[in-house]
């Protein structure tokens, strides 16, 4: 390859960049894309390809690019497999070549190119096959080479964020008919997005494009771009859109930075938009289609138009002996272009018999020698392009070209993946050779080339027409079309979908992942005949270019193998991204500590200055056991449960759900909801509520309150605050619409803290003086309301650690103003460690443990009472001959009977069985009121197995500790501690 | 009252140290007079020096800058249907965060997919915030209020510092030729 500029333009920018490709350095110009600038040093050879290894080069000017992926930046924002077609030049860029060891020209792997015989499509799959026993030698090779670029295994330092928008209209693509949707949008009063992936609007006409309105086409893009700001339309550059979601919600990343880059003034690197749109216009051009011939992978072989728009854009002169080979129009002008620039064409090759006279005028005034009805064959030059094959189709001669740069077009194809993704329907056009939209009655329409009008006129006008159907569509006044009477270069008709114009191993059909014509006839072959099969069997289009380049002629090419027309085939389905999204961008900064929020209890930054360590329960911090009390959680744990059981400690409970329900018909739904009593409740009193699933499980335990006559407060486990009050407001609003209740959630409303032991009445009393809290006045689950520091309070005698304990619920704020106080009599604070040892000697199921989803209220000792007959959501579900079945898992306490710890989750057996369980320890832990290991277990039949001696066996560990089953209410039973 | 905590960014975001909160659950009554409380969804007003809000189609939510919660209760008590409906104070349910500025609306946009442009304030939204469930209140064009339950109002805080921060970035790099 041999690049250089052009000194024509009278454009050409001023500042001069400096970059490294491999490591040597290179000098570019403010506006190059990188590969621009490699073309313009002369570099040719940028890769290797992803199977074969062969040298390969730059093929297109876009994202379609299935060659040019290398890897740019260093350390941790080093981004493999970037299509150099893509990123903007900056100053200190650094590009390496990918897949090549150790050089781009003397890459070891490239005898796979000579292997490549035994490494056709589908050769991966028949590894497993014959001789299977070869496979783990085959695996570590093909591990080896498997896989494209180098990630970085440091974390991305950049930021990105999110941002909604709304619009009456979204046009996707910042080319002509784009522009001209856009302007006619703001004209009619829409409010208008317009996203572009490119760094600059303007599209093919940066190119090179004929006077429109009057004026030169880069002053036609500012003079819109101006006039849509000014209107107060957003412009987003560097913005791929690539998604479109249910009710027209599109995906766009947008880059502030290029690749390699950091951001600058701590700025975000990406930013994700979603942006709802009334309506969808896709101006997102055509990709032009490769010719298939043999060898026309070779650097030095490019797209027409990616050509013309080095030639044109970047004033860049890629090779010295140019031929273009072509089957349409288009490239003939593109031909001319770029030989009135300075790019010096040699020959045109057109595989058509009848081409249009002013086209072949055009050549012969220019001396470009015309081959028609003729076709390239193959090409020879192996790190750069050194000639090629022209076969004459009428009589079968062959001519050798000497060419430095081929420039092939095979046709155009629609880019209507934005389309496709909103559920639009594509259909083959024979008269133009191409899949174009079908009009679907969707808000989303494709304009300009996206619909497959290639001419420039006639794409304005598209555009334009689109948005003033949208406007009309709203109520406003479409503006009056501008005079998009441009005398552009006529494209008479699209190519026809390119076949192989020979025979052989080395026709490309999909570039990235090293995909043969011979490889689509295999696969035919062996019957994987639909589009689908056909890609995944292959790998055709399965690569970052998605088959971009591919797609078409893949389908052309097994339409030819079956004798069929391509009409009757159907693309394979486009899903999102329509380009490679950064996971950065996706995250949107919410990554580490940022992926969930944290929260919070009133008094966790007390606590945390009080030296708790903290445990996450769910998405709440709370405090697990205090340092002071110990040198390790066990030891901790075990500190804070003897202080609650021999004295006093208080722990926060803030994170209880907590609902107040009121209404006349509260006491009505209460007790249909609860398995347990509720209508009884006296006012001032309290109960345990337990709460079944309409199958009869047990869902949820907790208290509920009654404060006044129509007034409660229900309590609950905090893993299930949401659960329950879904399960609440359905019940409310579907089970019984008929009763007159409300609900109200008050879980933050409220800092709660638990004072427990023998002395928590004393201690109590010292920050409630004036309060009455004999057991007279304030028996077990009594409970009364009154003020702290001039607020509403609520004092509750409730325990779940089996000591005499009052939950205190102060408002929120107030929360770290109780807990001081009580810390300053002394008091000293115990955490969820030590509350888990505590309720497991008392047999107090918990929820995920005991209550775990498949266990009845029976199951865990809890009679229902005088509701056994009564209706209540689950009732049904317990009358079921299986809950009545012996064998049903039931409660039970364990104690050990060689004072070894027991392991929770152990399985337990008969001493010396192995084989299937008995059943499971739920919990475990070391009972301080006991003195020894303890825990809690479901076991078969366990209520009727009380002193029984089982293996508790942890299989994991392999420890085998003897276990006694009891009553699950191993300490204190009769309950004195509690009601005392 | 209120003493907030002021970030250096550009917009503001005010941490409010207080705001009395009431919620009042229940259906509005169907019948000619409906009563004081505004049915309409969305609804946000002024009376008497508390803002009145429709956020669920089940409730509504009072919020004072300057009354206190026993006297917004009590205003509460007056304007709610008692036979149908449970009055309850929830002042320290909710934190609550003022954005101000220019690109106040920017910021909301950052992680809401609500269309402010269109809606006309005062008005007041239960919506989503990135990962936050919050009830915005838009009380005029560069002005909003974000009430969240206060367990998240650290993190809610952090994020709308950085979400202002960005906010005023302009929407492209600045290239245009």
């Amino acid at each position: 390859m041999t690049g250089r500029r052009t000194s024509s333009s009278g454009e050409m920018p001023s500042k001069t960049l400096t970059f490294t490709f491999d490591g040597r350095p290179l000098h570019g110009v403010e506006g190059d894309t990188l590969a621009s600038a490699l073309l313009a040093n002369g570099v040719g050879l940028v890769g290797r390809s992803f199977k074969y290894h062969r040298p390969r080069g730059i093929l297109t000017a876009g994202p379609e690019e299935p060659n040019a992926l290398l890897e740019i930046g260093e350390g941790n924002l080093r981004e493999p497999n970037t299509r150099a077609t893509e990123v903007r030049l900056y100053d200190g860029l650094r590009a390496r070549s990918q897949n090549a060891w150790p050089s781009l020209r003397r890459d070891v792997l490239s005898i796979n190119d000579i292997a490549s015989p035994l490494l056709p499509a589908g050769f991966y799959y028949k590894t497993f096959l014959s001789p299977a026993g070869a496979w783990p030698l085959y695996e570590r090779f093909i591990r080896r080479a498997a896989g494209l670029g180098r990630p970085t295994e440091d974390a991305d330092p950049s930021d990105a964020d999110e941002r909604w928008a709304h619009c009456d209209v979204l046009v996707v693509g910042g080319g002509p008919a784009g522009l001209a949707a856009a302007r006619a949008a703001v004209r009619s009063g829409l409010r208008t997005i317009l996203c572009e992936q490119d760094f600059l609007p303007g599209g093919t006409l940066l190119a090179g494009a004929p006077p429109i309105e009057g004026m030169e086409a880069r002053a036609w893009i500012a003079h819109v771009t101006r006039e849509l700001d000014a209107a107060g339309a957003r412009t987003l550059l560097r913005a791929v859109a690539f998604g479109v979601y249910d009710h027209n919600l599109v995906a766009i990343s947008q880059r502030f930075v290029e690749p390699g880059q950091s951001a600058a003034d701590g700025g975000p690197a990406h930013r994700l938009w979603f942006v709802r749109a009334r309506n969808i216009i896709v101006a997102s051009g055509a990709i032009e289609r490769p010719l298939l011939f043999a060898n026309n992978d070779r650097p030095g072989i490019m797209m027409s138009s990616a050509a013309r728009a080095y030639v044109l854009r970047h004033n860049i002169v890629p090779g010295r002996r140019i031929v273009v080979a072509t089957n349409n129009d288009k490239a003939w002008h593109d031909a001319f272009a770029i030989h009135d620039r300075g790019a010096p064409v040699s020959a045109i090759v057109d595989s058509r018999e009848e081409i249009v006279s002013q086209l072949l005028e055009g050549a012969r005034s220019r001396d470009i020698a015309i081959h028609a009805n003729s076709a390239v064959t193959d090409t020879k030059g192996r790190f750069a392009l050194a000639s090629l094959a022209i076969g004459n189709l009428r009589d079968g001669t062959f001519t050798r070209l000497a060419a430095d740069l081929l420039c092939m077009s095979g046709g155009y194809s629609p880019t209507v993946h934005l389309y496709a993704h909103a559920r639009g329907k594509v259909a083959w056009n024979t008269a133009s050779s191409m899949f174009t939209p079908a009009d679907s009655g969707l808000p989303i329409v494709c304009v300009g080339a996206a619909r497959g009008v290639l001419t420039l006129g006639e794409s304005l006008r598209d555009g334009h027409d689109a948005a003033c159907r949208a406007a009309a569509a709203a109520g406003k006044l479409p503006p009056p079309a501008p005079a998009y009477d441009v005398s552009d270069e006529r494209f008479e008709q699209n190519g026809a979908a390119p076949r192989p114009t020979t025979v052989g191993s080395k026709i490309f059909v999909d570039f990235q992942n090293d995909v043969t014509a011979k490889d689509i006839s295999i696969a035919a072959g062996e019957g994987y005949v639909s589009a689908e099969h056909l890609k995944r069997y292959t790998t055709l289009g399965m690569g970052t270019d998605q088959g971009k380049t591919s797609g078409v002629n893949g389908l052309a090419v097994l339409a030819g193998l079956s004798g069929q027309s391509i009409s009757g085939a159907a693309l394979t389905t486009f899903r999102p991204p329509y380009l490679p999204v950064s996971l950065t961008a996706l995250a949107r900064g919410m990554i580490a500590s940022k992926l969930e929020p944290v929260r919070r209890t009133p008094l966790s930054k007390l606590l945390e200055a009080e030296g708790a360590e903290f445990v996450n329960s769910g998405l709440w911090r709370r405090a697990r056991y205090f340092r002071s009390s110990g040198s390790n959680l066990h030891a901790a744990a075990i500190h804070e449960a003897k202080l609650v059981r021999g004295s006093v400690g208080i722990t926060e409970v803030s994170t209880l759900a907590k609902f107040e329900i009121g209404g006349q018909d509260a006491a009505v739904f209460l007790d249909r909801v609860y398995a347990t009593p509720v209508s009884s409740l006296k006012i001032g009193r309290a109960r345990y509520g337990l709460m079944l699933r309409d199958d009869g499980f047990v869902f949820d335990d907790g208290t509920i309150w009654r404060l006044e006559a129509d007034r409660y407060l229900v309590t609950g486990t905090t893993a299930n605050t949401g659960a329950v009050l879904r399960h609440l407001e359905f019940c409310r609003d579907v089970v019984f619409p008929d009763l007159s209740v409300n609900i109200v959630d008050v879980t933050e409303q409220w800092a709660g803290v638990a004072i427990a032991g023998p002395q928590s009445r004393q201690a109590l009393q010292m920050i409630f003086p004036d309060c009455e809290l004999s057991d007279a006045a304030l028996p077990y689950l009594g409970l009364f309301e009154t003020t702290f520091a001039d607020r509403g309070c609520r004092i509750a005698r409730i325990s779940f650690s089996g000591e005499r304990c009052y939950e205190v619920y102060v408002p929120s704020r107030l929360g770290a103003q109780l807990w001081s106080q009580l810390r300053a009599q002394g008091i000293m604070p115990y955490g969820l460690e030590a509350l888990e040892l505590l309720r497991i000697e008392k047999g107090y199921p918990g929820v995920g443990q005991e209550i775990n989803g498949r266990t009845t209220p029976a199951d865990l000792g809890i009679t229902l009472g005088s509701k056994a007959k009564a209706a209540f959501i689950g009732c049904a579900g317990l009358r079921r001959d299986a809950f009545a079945e012996a064998g049903r898992l039931q409660l039970v306490g364990l104690t050990s009977e060689d004072g070894r710890e027991i392991s929770e989750g152990a399985v337990l057996r008969e001493p010396r069985a192995t084989g299937a369980s008995e059943g499971h320890v739920t919990s475990a832990g070391f009972g301080v009121g006991v003195g020894g290991p303890v825990a809690l277990a479901l076991l078969k039949d366990g209520a009727r197995r009380h002193g029984e001696i089982l293996d508790a066996a942890d299989l994991l560990r392999k420890r085998h500790v003897p276990v006694r089953v009891a009553n699950p209410t191993l300490f204190d039973p009769a309950g004195a501690r509690l009601r005392g | 009252m209120v003493e907030p905590t002021k970030s250096s960014t550009k917009p503001a975001v005010l941490r409010l140290a207080a705001i009395s909160c009431v919620k009042i659950a229940g259906r509005p009554r169907i019948s000619p007079d409906n009563g004081p409380l505004p049915t309409a969804p969305l609804h946000c007003s002024e009376i008497d020096g508390f803002a009145v809000m429709r956020v669920w189609p089940d409730a509504w939510l009072l919020s004072s800058d300057t009354l206190t919660p026993s006297i917004l209760l009590a205003r509460a008590e007056e304007l709610a249907d008692r036979s149908a409906s449970l009055v309850v104070d929830v002042s320290d349910f909710y934190e609550a965060f003022d954005i101000e500025g220019r690109a106040a609306r920017d910021v909301i946009a950052s992680g809401c997919a609500v269309d402010f442009e269109t809606s006309t304030p005062p008005m007041a939204t239960a919506a989503r915030l990135s990962h936050f469930d919050v009830i915005i209140i838009f009380r005029a064009p560069e002005r909003f209020r974000v009430l969240i339950a206060r367990s998240y109002a650290d993190d809610l805080e952090e994020w709308l510092i950085r979400a202002a921060k960005y906010a005023h970035m302009p929407d492209s790099n600045g290239a245009t030729q």
